[in-house]
């Protein structure tokens, strides 16, 4: 089980779940697009970026597990630049 | 007046580059025996004490790639050498190539024995097919006389290298592509993690290093790591192959200490062409940064460069004189990425047309105030959304140009809007 925080809600998820399964557990809505759970993500369309504390670039909410985020937050992200 | 320190280019000039016979009279496969002579953390161990740092642009600490490797359980790992040399004006690795092959195959092996991998491929650029028969003799060379193949030096290690042709695709330089590439994939980044380290070539540890990294690995070893620790600036150790274009008098490739000063480096090489007066640099490639002449000052080692808002990245320092229009250039540049973008991520993909048009407007006369606004903008969100570095680096010669050249756009908005 992995700790992990979004928008500064804490959650418990098990291991390889990605943040976009975790927000899912908190009913936070992150869009995608190229995002399917039936085929191998690629992290392509870059829709569901989130903010990870400390790190330069934003990253896929789709492809990166919990267990590599730091506080993830979400509506800080600067998603409205991309759509 | 600077002198050169030649570590990397050590042999060029001197030697046959073909001949193993050659490269040994200059003291050549003496590291790896010595490398082979030691357990492989020692190996490791004096790289970290020399503080190498990759040479191909991003600067990331050499014995931390093969420490993360050689701790990865496989029954097959790989070095790649990356000789997709890509960046436009960039020449330092065609010249270590064509004329000390050795060199470059000594610094695989000896990373090869370090995470104990018995593969290696050198990924060479499709433009330079004259290379390609070089390299092969080379190969056949080293083989004869046992620096490659099986039980080298009479050890139980056995390492072999394969030169592959890269297919003329600029993205290739960036490491996962070119691992897709040579997997007989379309040439696009894949999304890390995992990084090669850990799953690279056919999902095994694999580490893909420069050319100019691994040239400098036999003379690490020779002369252990911290004489080599010793040049440079503290954090940035080692000489840096520069090459040096555009309309500087002698142009060509020179090996100096890492922080050498920049203007020291361009007057040694005759200062601009035919004296005319300098408008600036553009540093480390077409994904560098553009400075204007004032900031010539400049010590060149990544967190020096850093700092100022200036790239070493591949040590390519383009001169530009009052000949050319800034806004041409960066006009070109963003072009050229259009072409190279493998169109894989959404940012890098729109972002580089989008940036190529709001400039080509400003250009011909058509742009706006807004639109310096809306290139900060689109120059940020690119920088931190797209998958690669082609896409969050693109965008450093518009945003640079931007601060340093704002009087060039502001003047060409303000014709526009006249006519």
């Amino acid at each position: 089980m992995i700790q992990l925080t979004i928008d500064g809600l804490p959650i418990q998820v098990e291991d390889n779940t990605t943040i976009l399964g975790a927000a899912d557990k908190l009913k936070i809505y992150i869009p995608t697009l190229c995002h399917h759970p039936d085929q191998v993500v690629k992290a392509h369309c870059r829709i569901c970026l989130v903010e990870n504390e400390g790190m330069h670039t934003l990253i896929p909410a789709c492809s990166c597990t919990a267990g590599e985020a730091a506080p993830v937050n979400y509506r800080r992200s600067p998603r409205q630049c991309i759509l | 007046m600077l002198k050169e320190t030649r570590i990397v280019l050590q042999n060029v000039g001197l030697v046959d580059p073909v001949s193993a016979k050659d490269y040994l009279s200059r003291g050549g496969y003496g590291s790896l025996r010595k490398s082979l002579s030691i357990p492989p953390e020692a190996v490791i161990e004096e790289i970290k004490k020399s503080k190498l740092r990759g040479r191909g642009g991003a600067g990331f600490p050499t014995w931390k790639k093969l420490d993360i490797s050689s701790g990865v359980k496989s029954d097959q790992k790989y070095i790649i050498c990356n000789a997709d040399e890509g960046e436009p004006g960039t020449n330092k690795d065609r010249v270590v190539l064509s004329n000390d092959p050795h060199s470059v195959f000594e610094g695989m092996a000896i990373a090869a024995y370090a995470i104990g991998a018995d593969k290696g491929f050198i990924y060479l650029r499709y433009e330079y097919p004259y290379i390609f028969p070089i390299l092969k003799e080379t190969l056949e060379n080293a083989r004869k006389e046992g620096f490659l193949g099986n039980n080298i030096l009479g050890t139980d290690f056995s390492f072999d290298i394969d030169v592959v042709s890269g297919g003329d695709a600029y993205v290739c330089g960036e490491e996962t592509a070119l691992i897709d590439s040579i997997e007989g994939k379309r040439g696009e980044p894949r999304f890390k993690p995992p990084y090669p380290g850990v799953s690279g070539l056919w999902g095994k540890p694999t580490v893909v290093n420069n050319v100019e990294t691994l040239a400098n690995l036999p003379t690490i070893m020779e002369k252990g790591g911290s004489w080599f620790s010793g040049i440079g600036v503290f954090n940035c150790t080692g000489t840096k192959v520069f090459t040096l274009c555009g309309n500087v008098a002698k142009r060509g490739v020179a090996e100096y200490p890492m922080g050498t000063n920049l203007k020291n480096n361009f007057e040694t090489h005759g200062g601009v062409k035919n004296n005319r007066p300098l408008r600036g640099f553009m540093l480390g490639g077409q994904s560098g940064n553009l400075i204007n002449a004032s900031q010539m000052d400049l010590n060149m080692d990544s967190d020096t460069c850093r700092a100022a808002n200036a790239t070493l990245g591949t040590g390519t320092i383009m001169v530009i004189d009052d000949y050319n229009e800034i806004l041409d250039i960066v006009e070109n540049i963003m072009s050229f990425f259009i072409n190279e973008s493998c169109g894989k991520c959404t940012p890098c993909r729109e972002g580089n047309i989008r940036m190529h048009e709001i400039i080509h407007n400003i250009n011909t006369g058509k742009g706006k105030l807004e639109d310096l606004d809306l290139l900060e903008e689109l120059a940020e969100t690119m920088n931190v959304a797209s998958l690669c570095a082609l896409g969050q680096n693109s965008s450093y010669p518009v945003i640079t140009s931007l601060h340093n050249f704002r009087q060039d756009y502001l003047k060409a908005i303000e014709r526009g809007q006249r006519a």
